[in-house]
């Protein structure tokens, strides 16, 4: 019989793997709950972040960490852009022409990055990476740790952005009613660019923390995005908070379910829980929300 | 003899009761009305009967079976038809394949429900049209083609939501005229209006809902001047 | 008279070009170099698959990203069969649809009962897929992640493999092709098909009218997978190796998928068309550039702009061109009869 500590090491690192799941839904989350729009690259966008930070590193040694700085507002960059020329043009399309688009464009970077950088699975090597703390008898990775608490906070900032402050108000304003917030004067283009940025900045930032812990490969979206699928099912579809405990169940059951059954069953276990609360309550643990 | 018979009905939405208790019963033969302001309930009932709500507490019995828990194609196939307040039609089809798709209910195959369709657009007067898609129909003839699709269905009780929204005077002699011919082909019709000029012409009786309950019924006549019934319009649009 | 006026019908360009570009296509895979020939193939592969997929997806308008599970299950049944138990693929190719209908029935039970649609219904079609990846990744009997070594056999029609030239692989592909065409034209002129498209006009009315949806929209689901299937054993039979990685992945929805929606989704040449487009892109950008990555570079940017400009697919477009193609070659009755 294994001992209770391997249990809850595994457990924990799973669970904190779900911080960056979280994350990266509470981004889709924003964006289909205030523009109604499936964005199925939200994962392929975490993968470049992953290498930008894999590359800088290498060449110049800059620690992953500091890319947060320079990942937010760039992919909040890349995610007007692509709200302009891509996104604008979906607004109000069946959701699965919207797949279409957004799988095409994840297609376009995850190819992108297989033609420059290789199929090669990449990792950042420094003592940080490698690094742990002790909490009472059980060694939890550090950069996970770390990534876990961040993602965490930015959720948190992203809700309080939303609910406190003048901006947030319109945000919502704009995702409750589009006619009614042009009439009162809100840009609804601009916010729909800001959204979209914000959300994929999230995108972003959870690659940078990914990078510090995990494989950087082309095709590692491709494995977020049906985690993230799941988490934004479970926590309720454009619920921004709910995104946390849909990220949490999600690492819990991998963690249980690698530790329980072999790890390459681990892929089943979270899909199975969600057909199983897609059976049952379909919005979600939390309900679906307008943001 | 009583061919619908709503006992006790009630169907809650949350928190908000949009049927309360409502028992009514519909004569085979005759042409019911149901009338009642926005809000009353009216839809609701008609999607109780109908299988699309699935009721709080009561019962709905049909033809003597009890048909509260079945589902809409199950209601239909035993005779209740029924038309949409919204236009609602098959936008891919012609409207011979509209109607078709009716008669497929009870033709024994396709070419059987092919011939059912076109007598059926003759009743109607559509039949030169029967090669036109749908899309290109005014909304008006959208809706006929919608209460010919399911008069193709052959129903016993036909179900009428708001038949002659958006129709001018003439028309809406054109719509009685043909309800009545449904009538006389033996279909009972449980009409549910919010103008109260075709009810006056039309339904043998009438029944008034308001705040999803029943406030009135009895001979169209004396439904039209009681006191409650009134009350219930006020502020609506009343057209005598 | 009746006799000679139907004829005249055949000898009008609308008959008698099609008719030539079927036999065109034939003749000329006799001459066609092994790759442009193995393009082809591909090409008339995924021309299938899509119709396949149209009939669920294109008529009922429920829209699956998961058909990879039931190309799978086909092409692990037969192979299944053929390794263990030597039966021909031939025969295993229908146990191979039997047990695809099956997880198709299931699947549909699942996603309908449960009145599944829009993106709910594509993200539990893929989860319905992707545990079926998983379960054949761990399953050792069927090669796990390594998958499946078909044993390589002279040519032969029992064994289903040929290799001193493939052409019988393309005429078996054609002829899969021509089978499925049949069952969609039949389809769509009988009840099914009234029902079907009923339901993705408008499913409370067909409701209303006495369709039981939930029933027939199975249905759909069940002929689609059956239909895959098919092409998974085609494909084992043609690749010689499978594992779940090659012919259960996410990757082999979306291409089974893209050739309809490009070409168009809900019409008969739509998924043909489409096929034509990707499979040409992908072969010959794979071929000229040597290294994976630009083919999916470019079929991304293609689903993009489809969805951006055309979603309906470029269908029309070449309808309008085939039309006046049409308009321009002589009839040979002499007097045009459409």
């Amino acid at each position: 019989m294994a001992d209770i500590s391997t249990l809850i090491q595994v457990i924990v690192s799973a669970l904190l793997l779900g911080g960056i799941y979280s994350l990266i839904a509470a981004g889709f989350n924003l964006i289909y709950g205030v523009m109604d729009i499936i964005n199925c690259a939200q994962a392929d966008l975490m993968m470049l972040a992953m290498y930008l930070c894999f590359w800088l590193f290498n060449l110049y040694g800059v620690h992953p960490l500091l890319m947060i700085f320079v990942a937010a507002p760039l992919f909040f960059i890349i995610g007007t852009l692509i709200q302009r020329l891509i996104i604008n043009r979906l607004l109000g399309a069946p959701s699965f022409i919207q797949a279409i688009a957004t799988i095409g464009l994840g297609y376009v970077l995850q190819n992108l990055a297989l033609l420059f950088w290789k199929e090669d699975y990449r990792m950042i090597y420094m003592p940080y990476t490698t690094a742990v703390t002790i909490i009472g008898s059980i060694s939890i990775s550090l950069p996970r740790l770390v990534a876990f608490m961040g993602c965490l906070i930015m959720i948190v900032m992203l809700h309080i952005l939303l609910t406190r402050t003048d901006f947030g108000r319109s945000i919502r304003a704009t995702s409750e009613n589009r006619e009614a917030a042009a009439l009162m004067g809100i840009n609804v283009k601009y916010v729909y660019a800001l959204v979209f940025g914000i959300g994929v900045a999230c995108a972003g930032i959870a690659g940078v923390f990914t990078s510090t812990f995990y494989y950087t490969y082309p095709t590692v979206g491709t494995v977020f995005l049906l985690k993230m699928f799941v988490v934004v099912v479970l926590g309720g579809c454009g619920n921004v908070l709910g995104s946390i405990a849909g990220g949490l169940i999600v690492g819990l059951a991998e963690g249980v379910g690698s530790f329980l059954l072999l790890p390459s069953w681990k892929d089943a276990i979270y899909q199975i829980i969600f057909l199983i609360v897609l059976a049952i309550k379909p919005t979600g643990i939390f309900g679906e929300k307008k943001v | 003899m009583r061919i619908l018979e709503v006992k006790n009905l009630t169907k809650r939405f949350g928190g908000l009761i949009a049927l309360n208790n409502v028992s009514l019963s519909v004569e085979k033969g005759e042409i019911l009305g149901l009338i009642g302001p926005n809000g009353a309930g009216k839809t609701t009932l008609f999607n109780c009967i109908t299988g699309f709500y699935r009721p709080d507490s009561g019962d709905i019995i049909f033809d003597g079976q009890n048909i509260t828990k079945l589902t809409p194609h199950d209601i239909a196939i035993r005779g209740i038809a029924r038309t949409f307040q919204a236009v609602k039609a098959f936008q891919s089809m012609t409207i011979l394949e509209s109607v078709t798709t009716g008669a497929l209910c009870r033709a024994k195959n396709l070419e059987e429900a092919k011939r059912r369709a076109v007598k059926t657009l003759e009743f109607f007067g559509l039949l030169e049209k029967k090669g036109i898609p749908t899309h290109g129909l005014t909304i008006v003839d959208q809706k006929r083609l919608g209460l010919a699709s399911a008069l193709a269905t052959e129903p016993k009780l036909l179900l009428l939501d708001e038949v002659v929204a958006g129709l001018n005077p003439v028309e809406m002699e054109e719509v009685i005229n043909l309800l009545k011919r449904i009538r006389d082909l033996g279909v009972t019709l449980f009409v549910v209006e919010h103008l109260m000029h075709l009810i006056m012409s039309i339904a043998d009786r009438v029944i008034v809902l308001h705040h999803g309950e029943k406030i009135a019924e009895g001979k169209t006549a004396e439904v039209a001047t009681d006191e409650k019934v009134i009350e219930a319009y006020l502020g609506e649009r009343f057209i005598a | 008279m009746i006799l000679t006026s139907r004829i005249d019908r055949l000898l009008s360009p609308k008959f008698y070009f099609p008719l030539i570009l079927l036999i065109a296509a034939l003749l000329l895979s006799l001459w066609l170099p092994p790759f442009l020939l193995h393009v082809a193939i591909m090409i008339v592969l995924f021309s299938y698959l899509g119709i396949a997929w149209n009939i669920l997806c294109g008529y009922t308008g429920k829209l699956g990203w998961g058909h990879a599970a039931f190309f799978g299950i086909g092409a692990y049944t037969s192979t299944a069969l053929y390794i263990f138990y030597k039966v021909s693929p031939w025969i295993g190719m229908v146990f191979g649809a039997m047990f695809a209908a099956a997880y198709g029935a299931i699947c549909g039970v699942f996603c309908f009962r449960f009145r599944l649609g829009g993106h709910y219904l594509v993200i539990a079609t893929i989860a319905l897929a992707e545990v079926v990846r998983v379960v054949f990744i761990n399953w050792a009997d069927m090669g796990g992640a390594w998958g499946l070594l078909l044993p390589v056999v002279p040519d032969s029609w029992f064994e289903f493999q040929f290799h001193t030239t493939r052409i019988p692989y393309f005429f078996i592909a054609l002829a899969l092709l021509l089978m499925v065409l049949y069952v969609e034209i039949k389809l769509v002129n009988s009840k099914l098909g009234y029902y079907f498209i009923s339901i993705k006009d408008d499913e409370g009315m067909a409701e209303s009218l006495g369709i039981n949806t939930f029933k027939y929209k199975v249905i759909a689901m069940v002929i689609s997978a059956a239909l895959t299937a098919f092409g998974g054993t085609f494909y084992a039979q043609y690749v010689l190796y499978i594992s779940p990685e090659t012919v259960m992945p996410l990757s082999l929805s979306t291409d089974i998928l893209i050739g309809a929606v490009v070409g168009g989704m809900g019409t008969i040449a739509g998924p043909i068309i489409g096929a034509v487009i990707i499979q040409l892109i992908h072969e010959f950008t794979r071929a000229y550039i040597g290294r994976a990555g630009l083919d999916y570079v470019v079929a991304g940017t293609i689903m993009v702009l489809i969805a951006l400009l055309r979603p309906h697919g470029v269908i029309e477009w070449v309808e309008r061109m085939y039309n006046k193609i049409i308009g321009l070659l002589p009839s040979i009755a002499g007097e045009e009869i459409s």
